[in-house]
């Protein structure tokens, strides 16, 4: 009984917040120049964690609207060198990524599901009319497949501390979980989405002059600066959100960080991650409409 | 609401339309606001109904049809929808826009046809509306008949396209309810149902069963004559497929699906994407990604005739020869189009990343072309590269590797040094960086320094088989074999652990090779499986037959090359402490996983000579060398072993080709000059040792090659 009030304050509580849409914007712009609001950095991300340990989703999604930022945060910092300075937000994330290895009943979490074959009839179509172009040999072990083989992500293995190996791993699979609560982050997040991801692959990247764009502020930041590693998973976990973007009132943002990514996809040479950019690019230059 | 025949079917939907239509008319000028709700309720509900009518009078037309076809000719069934098969010309003009029904439909119930299928589309900057997800589905659950096949398509990309913006995915997703069964009412069209059908459960399923729906449905509506008549529906057909293809791969990616998405574009959008650079490239980098990197080549040549002026699949295939191909030539052909590339890229590092391309060809080409007079030309040829490379795009932390890799190889070391420094500081955790600048440390005879490093990075890099192989290696210097031996077989748990988390991701990439290679260990583990597994007392926990049991088609080339390997550490570290019997198991195993490899023979080669049967070593490491003539290490033994047999000239005629292969390695030059000691020519084997002091100073204590192509 206390415990079910307890929760339903949290929700409401929650609800509160999320209505406050300064008070999310100020977090966001604690969490973009930490060097400015250095006083502030630690009980905001301090508290942030707390909403996440309270077992309450609502709180918990609300720390995650944040997640593009701190891992922005804590990926700066560790390419700066200074893993000190940010030891909040390491243990925010990491906690985070712990605290969603099991499921409610205790095992671990796996996300899983069957990859769909045209040849089962299915609620959108029938064999008959569509399969037998498709009837190659891999498509029939799909079929075998279909309901005992399956696609899937996890289990994750437990992490006591974040290093070089795990970092990004880490990190993916805490983007996978922000990724699947797109639909309830607000529209707003989708901004600072797209300025983190934008600093994210460019930071430490000079461009020519003569072609310098409008950028929100890329330009200005100076070589001197380091990269920030990134892998294939990371940022095609980057790209489903920005692909969310794409479609809020902050498409010309989400098109730019889409830019940037194919660029630094190119230059790491991450094929999976160009074929995802070369595509979401071809749609936006495409003359038919959707439908 | 009762059956009708198919002709008042038609007339009851066209009325419900009309109704509809004028409903919508009145709607702004007659209701008062607050009635407009009540007002455009009606107006979807006639709208519904005779959606759900035109369905219905599609449907029985195309039963209606098909029997009278059937019954006057007894061919196939009407209109050009005859899965599979494809004729050169196009469909009539009107099939692409959904519109194939005209003439059945009427103009009226053709509009309403239209209507649904524009009604839907999302914008960007337009919230979703409510019910919308749940329309789709709705319209798409009816059976397709050939008058909505166009609008099925369209509806099924929205859907699809809908799902894949992530507005309603995770907690807000809400299932389908899979219909009990085929009709609802009189007035309902036929939805597709049968007993073991496919419900998608999430948004996924969803997302991608709709995508292949469309894909089907795009290829079957693709125009395949180049004619100029058709042009403009060709293209617009092929946009539209294009777009599907787009959706295809955005959803796939992520789940690493992307032979799924390979086997579809082969299928299907190969075959109407004549000169289309889009569809060339996608499906060359698809190539790429699962490992086909023959035939990934030849798609890249002709994406290159596309567009000559893209640097990054250039830049792709160079990687593709240098890793997989071992085509250096060609890797430098690529890189230098690379660099040719023109395309206007808003960061210049792009092409300092080409020209570190084109350093790494010749720096392969110098260490492993036949050609000696050409090696030292390639290798100053790769520092010129790298050098530009650098000065284009400084602050490349990979520049810096190659440059200090390329200078390590000529023995340069404080160059090397201070490039592979200024590596680490730009990226303080790069693996690479670490084991390279581990091995310059060992150059400088600082062994310790070198240990503390290795320990220091494996801390960041605990999986890193690299690392781990350096460390035993160390230990065998600084401690003896036996704590050598414990990293070995800690690396040996590490390779299960590694290959099971393998095992359980589920990528799919390079499948055929990994099955000719599972084959024979397969057939192995059921021949001798109870040997070796206890070699090292305890020490051992691993064998491939304990493995082998784990899904076979899981495995991975370069997996079983790392396994091969450390059985063989393993082998020679026992020949070290003079376990004879156990190095042998531990080259069974390698024997196991690679039977003819010049390192396994070398390995069999090295317990002969231990045995003091010096020409079957002599054997050994000549098989050895028939496989790979430029192996140092066979090289050596050979001569070892010729030494060993009394064939002094023959151990010398080995031991030049050895030295010009390899001019910096030390053992070499020792062994040469003591062959020509035995020889009795004393003043050239003086000189022999005295290089071989000179390049034992600047040796590592493993070769800078073993230093893997890295390029993150």
């Amino acid at each position: 009984m206390g415990q079910d009030t307890v929760q339903e304050d949290y929700t409401s509580f929650a609800r509160n917040l999320s209505e406050r849409e300064d008070t999310a914007t100020a977090i966001f712009r604690v969490l973009e120049d930490r060097i400015k609001y250095a006083e502030c950095i630690e009980p905001v991300v301090g508290q942030l964690y707390s909403f996440y340990q309270s077992q309450n989703r609502s709180l918990q999604s609300y720390t995650l609207q944040f997640l593009p930022s701190l891992v922005f945060v804590c990926l700066n910092c560790v390419a700066h060198g200074d893993k000190q300075s940010c030891p909040t937000v390491e243990t925010l994330l990491l906690g985070m990524y712990n605290q969603e290895l099991l499921d409610k009943s205790g095992k671990p979490r796996v996300f899983n599901f069957r990859m769909p074959s045209l040849a089962q009839a299915s609620v959108y179509h029938e064999p008959m009319s569509l399969a037998p172009a498709s009837l190659t040999e891999s498509a029939l072990r799909r079929l075998e497949e279909c309901n005992t083989h399956l696609v899937q992500k996890g289990p994750y293995q437990p992490e006591e501390k974040l290093i070089a190996q795990n970092r990004l791993p880490v990190i993916s699979a805490l983007m996978f979980l922000y990724n699947t609560q797109l639909s309830i982050i607000p529209d707003f997040a989708s901004e600072f989405l797209c300025k983190a991801v934008s600093r994210l692959v460019t930071q430490g990247f000079s461009k020519q002059s003569s072609h310098q764009r409008s950028s929100y502020d890329s330009t200005l930041v100076p070589p001197t600066l380091p990269r920030i590693p990134v892998n294939s998973e990371f940022l095609l976990e980057l790209l489903t959100a920005i692909h969310h973007a794409l479609y809020t009132p902050y498409s010309s943002l989400a098109t730019q960080s889409l830019d940037d990514v194919h660029f630094r996809a190119s230059h790491e040479l991450l094929t999976d991650v160009l074929l995802v950019t070369t595509a979401l690019k071809n749609l936006l230059q495409s003359t038919v409409p959707m439908g | 609401e009762k059956t009708l025949p198919c002709r008042s079917v038609r007339i009851v939907a066209e009325s419900f339309a009309i109704r509809g239509i004028c409903l919508e008319k009145n709607l702004s000028t007659r209701h008062p606001k607050f009635k407009q709700s009540d007002a455009q309720e009606k107006i979807d509900k006639c709208m519904k109904v005779a959606t759900d009518l035109t369905f219905l009078y599609l449907q029985e037309l195309d039963e209606k049809n098909a029997t009278s076809l059937n019954s006057n000719t007894g061919t196939l069934t009407a209109g050009g929808s005859i899965p599979g098969s494809y004729s050169p010309q196009p469909p009539s003009p009107g099939k692409l826009l959904g519109a194939e029904g005209w003439r059945d439909t009427g103009l009226i119930l053709h509009q309403l046809l239209v209507r649904n299928q524009t009604s839907n589309i999302p914008s960007p900057n337009k919230a979703l509306q409510p019910g919308q997800v749940q329309k789709l589905r709705y319209l798409l659950g009816a059976e397709e008949s050939n008058g909505t096949q166009g609008i099925r398509l369209s509806l099924a990309k929205q859907l699809a396209d809908l799902l894949l913006r992530g507005y309603v995915n995770g907690p807000l997703y809400q299932g389908i309810e899979g219909s009990k069964k085929k009709k609802d009412g009189a007035w309902k069209p036929k939805k597709y149902y049968s007993m073991n059908m496919f419900v998608p459960n999430n948004e996924h399923e969803e997302t991608i069963l709709l995508l292949l729906i469309s894909e089907a449905m795009a290829v079957r509506n693709a125009v395949l004559s180049q004619s100029p008549e058709f042009k403009e529906q060709r293209l617009k057909a092929f946009e539209t497929a294009c777009n599907t293809y787009n959706l295809l791969i955005v959803c796939l990616a992520r789940w690493g699906q992307t032979k799924l998405f390979h086997e579809c574009l082969e299928r299907g959008a190969i075959k109407f994407s004549f000169d289309e650079p889009h569809t060339w490239h996608q499906y060359a980098l698809s190539l790429i990604s699962i490992g086909e990197h023959v035939q990934a080549m030849r798609v890249m040549e002709e994406h290159y005739r596309l567009n000559p002026h893209a640097a990054a699949p250039c830049l792709l295939a160079a990687r593709t020869c240098y890793v997989h191909l071992k085509d250096y030539e060609l890797g430098i052909k690529w890189s230098q189009r690379a660099c040719d590339g023109k395309e206007g890229s808003p960061y210049a590092v792009l092409s300092a990343r080409s020209y570190m391309m084109l350093g790494i060809g010749y720096h392969l080409q110098a260490l492993y072309g036949l050609d000696h007079s050409n090696r030292t030309k390639s290798s100053s040829l790769a520092l010129e590269m790298l050098q530009k490379a650098q000065s284009m795009g400084p602050g490349d932390h990979l520049i810096h590797h190659y440059l200090a890799l390329v200078y390590a190889h000529n023995r340069r070391l404080p160059e090397a040094i201070s490039n592979i420094k200024q590596a680490l500081n730009l990226r303080s955790d790069h693996a690479p960086s670490l084991h390279l600048l581990c091995l310059l440390l060992t150059a400088q005879k600082q062994y310790q320094e070198a240990m503390n490093l290795v320990n220091l990075s494996l801390e960041e890099w605990p999986d890193s088989m690299e690392l781990m192989y350096l460390k035993s290696q160390l230990e065998l210097h600084l401690n003896g074999p036996e704590t050598a031996k414990l990293t070995a077989s800690k690396m040996l748990m590490l390779w299960k652990k590694l290959y099971e988390d393998h095992a359980s991701s589920g990528d799919d990439t390079a499948q055929s090779e990994r099955r000719s290679e599972s084959r024979s260990l397969f057939h192995l583990s059921e021949n001798g499986s109870n040997t070796h597994s206890r070699v090292m007392n305890g020490g051992g926990p691993m064998s491939v037959s304990s493995v082998s049991s784990l899904p076979r088609k899981q495995i991975k080339g370069q997996h079983w090359d790392w396994l091969a390997k450390v059985w063989l550490l393993m082998a020679e570290l026992c020949l070290h402490s003079k376990q004879r019997e156990q190095a042998l198991k531990c080259i069974e195993e390698a024997v196991q996983i690679h039977s003819t490899t010049p390192e396994v023979l070398t390995a069999r080669g090295l317990i002969s000579e231990m045995d003091g049967n010096y020409s079957e070593a002599k054997n050994c490491f000549e098989g050895a060398m028939s496989l790979d003539p430029n192996n140092l290490r066979a090289l050596q033994q050979l001569a070892k072993a010729y030494l060993g047999l009394g064939k002094n000239k023959m151990a010398e005629f080995v031991l030049w080709k050895a030295a010009k292969l390899h001019p910096q390695e030390y053992e070499t030059w020792y062994l040469l000059g003591m062959a020509l000691e035995l020889l009795g020519d004393h003043i050239a084997s003086a000189d022999c040792m005295v290089v071989a002091l000179d390049v034992e100073n600047s040796s590592p204590l493993v070769p800078f090659s073993s230093v893997g192509l890295a390029f993150e």
